[in-house]
């Protein structure tokens, strides 16, 4: 397995992982007033999107890294953008491709498939959760509304997580861009 | 949206990195924080900060916060419904909410969170050419050139982005696809806009990379530096004068009774 | 054959190559060979193989777009094709087609130390290369500059010295001037001549407008289109053959204007005995100039019985509804203090085919935003069918306005060729063998019919522009609009693409067309608006602005070569008189001696 990184890789992973971030900044802005209507249970939905930034650099590569670097650029493209929650999204962005990058690496290395996809998202879902609880005092809510929380996002985080990020990588695909690069050659 | 602003200041000169770590410290410290003293020193000493230091004009400034005060101030009233419904204490209530003293305390010190690490992060964005925070991030944290120079090129593509996505949604609209059409719809053009994006964002990643290859960039050589960037004595000066201020305030509200460590769990 | 006093820098033997995932393959058995210390010109159709053949020079095929490569490719003894991109810096150095996606820094110093920084360049040392190479592209003045704040002609220029300033002996580029105005184009290719002069470089391109740079090319190579070389030596050898030669009458490539009219002159003539005599005298000779004038205009006076010219062009024009009209437009960009469009007056009726021309950054596609009610808010009035664009619903104005964009990949809605033509017949309500009909029809005319099964994103520079150009063009609008819509294209695709918007044009569909190419704006206008500076400069028929020399200098234009190529042939035949057109020259040339 080669795992060392290549020129084109990363610039096309920090250029995705950029339009990432420009998509979230939107997000946030768009999603900011239906939140705080529809409250945070039915916001954790939004959760698997999030998860994009590390999940869908990884899922392309499938090197080791390859999440935290996308993670970073996505957060440091938010921030520069002027998103709200300001330096936040660095630690979010960390702790989510910290787990994604536990899940690709363990077990079944760098394969992409399902347990791959899975673990890591789970592990970036339940990283996240523990900024949250020291941050936002998500432990203060109650015990109902949170565990409504942690299911919640756990579910967002496997499924849409998943779908989109094969959804994503597919029509990518169909452009002939990531030729070369391991989510193709299988 | 804010954007770097060219001009020869105290903060303008400090490396990112450092300007980085120090948010970030402060960060940690204002989460950790009960009572909401604390971020509100922040906020007022940064504002002081970005005055002086910075030379922004205060009007400026709280002009560019307007949106992050709107949302630390929803983010409380959120939070006050939240916890007016589980009812905690008595102390205070209106119709069925109901709040102890602590929970409006700890709603106040959460949204003075939120806008002070706004404002910190404003101010980080304004004062630092992205530039020399890839520079410092390559010279000072080690960050292969690759990365770094990857993570450039992305950010100077963000402004063509934003004429992109026009045009994507312009190109769509002529050729027959509607936009706009019911709440639903509106909810997902985030994602309608993201795989024409994807695809020519990374199509121009290709290029990109064509290019810095084509110009010997990652050979297996050393590089060297035109411009350089580097932690100095003002630097270091800088993050150990805000360490003491931080230390001597925190001593300070303890002593004053306005300081307590909270790691989120140990309200109730 | 003659001898060429240069050498061979770089000699390609039997080289193939397949892109991954294609059939066939772009190159098979390939020789071909490059001099030194000259300018190597490659000529051939749109989606030949020109980019892969550039971009096999210097690795990046096959080490970034991956395919398979066979053959050697031979500089100074060695085998280009086993390097790596990055390794061949100190030789070869690659400007790329569209400069604003190769910088990756965001000044012009930054941009021009970024290589001397990866050859581990010491400070000084940039410093004074960096100097150095400004004054030869001549922007010294420009060495703290933003580079998003550059005109269309000065990023290249910036390009180009991102890639001098590393002293690679071999210059690569990809047509340079695709989206330059005349000036910036002129520009460039002097820059060129000088690099080759003064400072000794080797350079290759591929270029589509040879006009001006023709006579500062020393070696050419001409591809015919089926992956085989053609035709390769001395520019003066080659341009003589693919003038007077009939086996390369059919060869699709541009020529500067004056050759192509005698070309098409004799070809329609071919059996009057004088002309053929005349063609094989051309043919034969050798050290003289390759169209000498005199003896042209001799053989066509012995020929030619003159009538008189119908000097007005087809029909005359009836003033039809108001379809735009501009009154003192403005608009100015958030954040910049200028405004981009500053006073704009223009009346486009129905039926009309019309020409936006000026100079890079003077406005044109701004004015083009503004009408789509991207841009907004607009000073000033601008009314679309008679009523004010503000309350124009969206949706209306999309239904009956077509626009194509400068980018063509901005424009690609589906995954293969094929389904991005069929999209556009999606709400025309024809019957599905018809849609399939029609879909082929244009693939065919198009020269795209064996990409059709391609993603629209891996089609050549020229190929992107032609499919959005035909998607646009079958969505029936009554209005279509074209960014720039001929640029990187080869003669055959140029002229089937104007030839079908005149055809629309006559159907009654209005046409207006923003170009920097003013012998296709004399060949098909029929009215022509100068953009400078965000102000109208002129707004009239196309014969009269050639008259206006102020606006043709703001406009930083060019007057078509057929103009000063009929001037001189009437200095020896009198009766012939001035052209702008080359289509309507060539056809009076051809119609004189008929009428024999
Ligand atoms: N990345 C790619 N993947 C697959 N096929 C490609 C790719 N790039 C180009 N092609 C195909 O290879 C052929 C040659 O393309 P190339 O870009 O070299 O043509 P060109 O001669 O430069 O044309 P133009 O003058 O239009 O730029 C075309 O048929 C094109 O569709
Ligand atoms: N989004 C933008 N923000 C600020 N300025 C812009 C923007 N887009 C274009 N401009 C500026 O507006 C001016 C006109 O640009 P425009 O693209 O309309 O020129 P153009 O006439 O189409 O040129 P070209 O022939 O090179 O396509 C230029 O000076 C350009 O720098
Ligand atoms: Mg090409
Ligand atoms: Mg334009």
């Amino acid at each position: 397995m080669n795992l060392k990184w290549k020129t084109k890789e990363v610039v096309i992973v920090a250029m995705v992982a950029a339009v990432v971030g420009v998509v979230y900044t939107i997000m946030d802005y768009l999603y900011m007033p239906l939140s705080s209507l529809l409250g945070p249970v039915f916001m954790e939905l939004t959760f698997g999107i999030y998860l994009l930034s590390a999940s869908l650099p990884m899922y392309i590569v499938r090197k080791p890294g390859f999440a935290l670097f996308g993670a970073l650029v996505t957060a440091f493209v938010n921030l520069l953008m002027g998103s709200a929650y300001g330096i936040q999204l660095i630690l979010a962005g960390t702790l989510q491709a910290v787990g994604m990058e536990i899940g690709y690496a363990v077990y079944k290395r760098y394969e992409g498939n399902m347990v791959n996809m899975t673990v890591g998202a789970v592990l970036g879902a339940l990283c996240v959760l523990g900024r949250d609880c020291v941050v936002f005092g998500y432990l203060t809510l109650g015990a109902a509304t949170f565990t409504g929380i942690v299911i919640v996002r756990l579910i967002s985080a496997v499924v849409i997580g998943m779908l989109l990020t094969k959804g994503i990588t597919a029509g990518l695909k169909k452009t002939g861009v990531l030729r070369g690069f391991k989510c193709a050659q299988v | 949206m804010f954007t770097y602003e060219w001009k020869d200041s105290f903060l303008h000169r400090r490396n990112p990195i450092i300007k980085l770590s120090l948010i970030i410290i402060v960060t940690i410290l204002i989460s950790l924080s009960l009572f909401p003293a604390l971020p509100l020193c922040t906020f007022l000493m940064t504002l002081l900060l970005g005055c002086i230091g910075g030379k922004i004009p205060i009007g400026i400034i709280l002009k560019k916060m307007r949106v992050f005060l709107g949302i630390g101030i929803a983010f409380m009233v959120f939070m006050l419904i939240m916890k007016g419904m589980d009812g905690g204490g008595d102390t205070w209530h209106i119709w069925i909410f109901h709040w102890s003293s602590n929970d409006l305390v700890s709603i106040l010190s959460l949204g003075m969170r939120i806008i002070s690490i706004s404002l910190m992060s404003l101010l980080f964005v304004v004062t630092t050419d992205p530039n020399d925070l890839v520079l410092s991030l390559i010279l000072q944290m080690g960050l292969s050139p690759v990365h770094g120079y990857a993570a450039l090129a992305a950010y100077r593509f963000l402004p063509t982005l934003q004429e992109e996505i026009e045009n994507i949604k312009l190109a769509q609209e002529i050729r027959g696809i509607e936009w706009d059409k019911g709440v639903l719809r509106r909810l997902g053009t985030p994602l309608r806009i993201m795989l024409p994006l994807l695809c020519s964002a990374a199509r121009r990643g290709e290029r990109v990379a064509a290019a810095m290859e084509s110009r010997g960039l990652g050979a297996d050589i050393d590089r060297s530096y035109y411009k350089r960037t580097q932690i100095d004595r003002a630097d270091w000066f800088f993050a150990g004068g805000t360490c003491l201020i931080y230390v001597a305030l925190i001593g300070i509200l303890i002593h004053a009774g306005m300081f307590r460590f909270s790691f989120g769990f140990n309200i109730k | 054959m003659e001898q060429s006093v240069h050498k061979k820098i770089i000699e390609m033997e039997q080289v193939s190559f397949a892109y991954d995932g294609d059939d066939s393959p772009v190159w098979q058995g390939l020789n071909c060979y490059f001099e030194e210390g000259t300018v190597n010109l490659l000529l051939g159709p749109s989606g030949c193989g020109k980019s892969t053949l550039l971009y096999m020079l210097n690795g990046i095929v096959p080490n970034f777009y991956e395919g398979k490569a066979e053959g050697h490719i031979w500089f100074r003894g060695e085998d280009i094709l086993e390097k790596k991109t990055k390794d061949m810096v100190q030789y070869v150095g690659m400007v790329f087609q569209n400069p604003e996606t190769q910088f990756c820094t965001f000044t012009v110093e930054d941009e021009l130390a970024f290589g001397l920084e990866n050859e581990n360049a010491p400070r000084d040392e940039i410093d004074s290369r960096i100097d150095e190479v400004l004054d030869m592209v001549g922007m010294g003045t420009f060495r703290k500059s933003l580079l998003t704040s550059l005109s269309g002609g000065q990023k290249q220029k910036i390009a180009i010295a991102s890639v001098l300033v590393m002293q690679s002996e071999i210059l690569i580029l990809d047509e340079p001037t695709a989206n330059l105005d005349a000036v910036s184009r002129t520009e460039v290719f002097s820059l060129l001549k000088q690099l080759v002069d003064r400072y000794g470089k080797t350079i290759i391109l591929v270029e589509h407008n040879l006009e001006q740079l023709l006579d500062k090319t020393g070696h050419v190579i001409v591809l015919d289109g089926q992956n085989k070389v053609c035709l390769e030596g001395s520019a003066s050898h080659v341009l003589r053959n693919l003038v007077y030669n009939p086996e390369f009458r059919n060869l699709n490539i541009f020529l500067p204007e004056k050759y192509l009219i005698v070309k098409e002159w004799i070809n329609a003539l071919d059996r009057v005995p004088q002309v053929v005599d005349f063609r094989e005298r051309q043919l034969a000779g050798r050290g003289e100039a390759i169209l000498p004038i005199d003896e042209f205009a001799g053989l066509f006076q012995k020929l030619a019985v003159f009538s008189s010219v119908d000097t007005c062009s087809g029909t005359v024009h009836r003033p039809g509804d108001k379809v735009v009209e501009a009154c003192g437009l403005g608009y100015a960009y958030r954040g910049r203090e200028d405004a981009v469009l500053k006073r704009i007056d223009i009346r486009i009726e129905s039926k009309d085919f019309v020409a936006v021309v000026g100079a890079n950054g003077a406005g044109k596609s701004t004015f083009l935003k503004v009408l789509f009610r991207v841009l907004f808010p607009y000073q000033g009035s601008l009314r679309v069918g008679g009523k004010e664009l503000d309350g124009y619903d969206k949706k209306l104005l999309y239904r009956d306005f077509g626009l194509v964009f400068q980018n063509p990949e901005d424009q690609f809605v589906t995954n293969k060729v094929y389904d991005e033509l069929m999209f556009s017949l999606k709400k025309s309500g024809m019957g599905e063998a018809e849609k399939e009909k029609r879909v082929t029809d244009m693939l065919e005319r198009f020269h795209l019919y064996s990409e059709r099964e391609k993603s629209p994103f891996l089609l050549s520079q020229g190929q992107k522009r032609r499919l959005s150009v035909a998607a646009m063009l079958l969505t029936g609008q009554k209005v279509l609009i074209l960014d720039e819509p001929t640029y990187g294209q080869d003669y055959d695709n140029q002229r089937e693409l104007m030839e079908l918007m005149r055809e629309l044009n006559k159907e009654g569909v209005t046409i207006i067309v923003v170009t920097h190419d003013m012998a296709l704006v004399a060949d098909y206008a029929d009215k022509v608006i100068v953009l400078a500076d965000g102000k109208t400069e002129f707004c009239g028929p196309p014969e009269d602005i050639f008259d206006n020399m102020d606006a043709v200098k703001k406009g930083k234009l060019q007057i078509p070569s057929s103009l000063s190529f009929s001037r001189e042939l009437r200095s020896y035949v009198e009766e012939i008189p001035s052209f702008f057109s080359r289509g309507r020259m060539t056809d009076y040339l051809i119609r004189c001696v008929k009428e024999v």
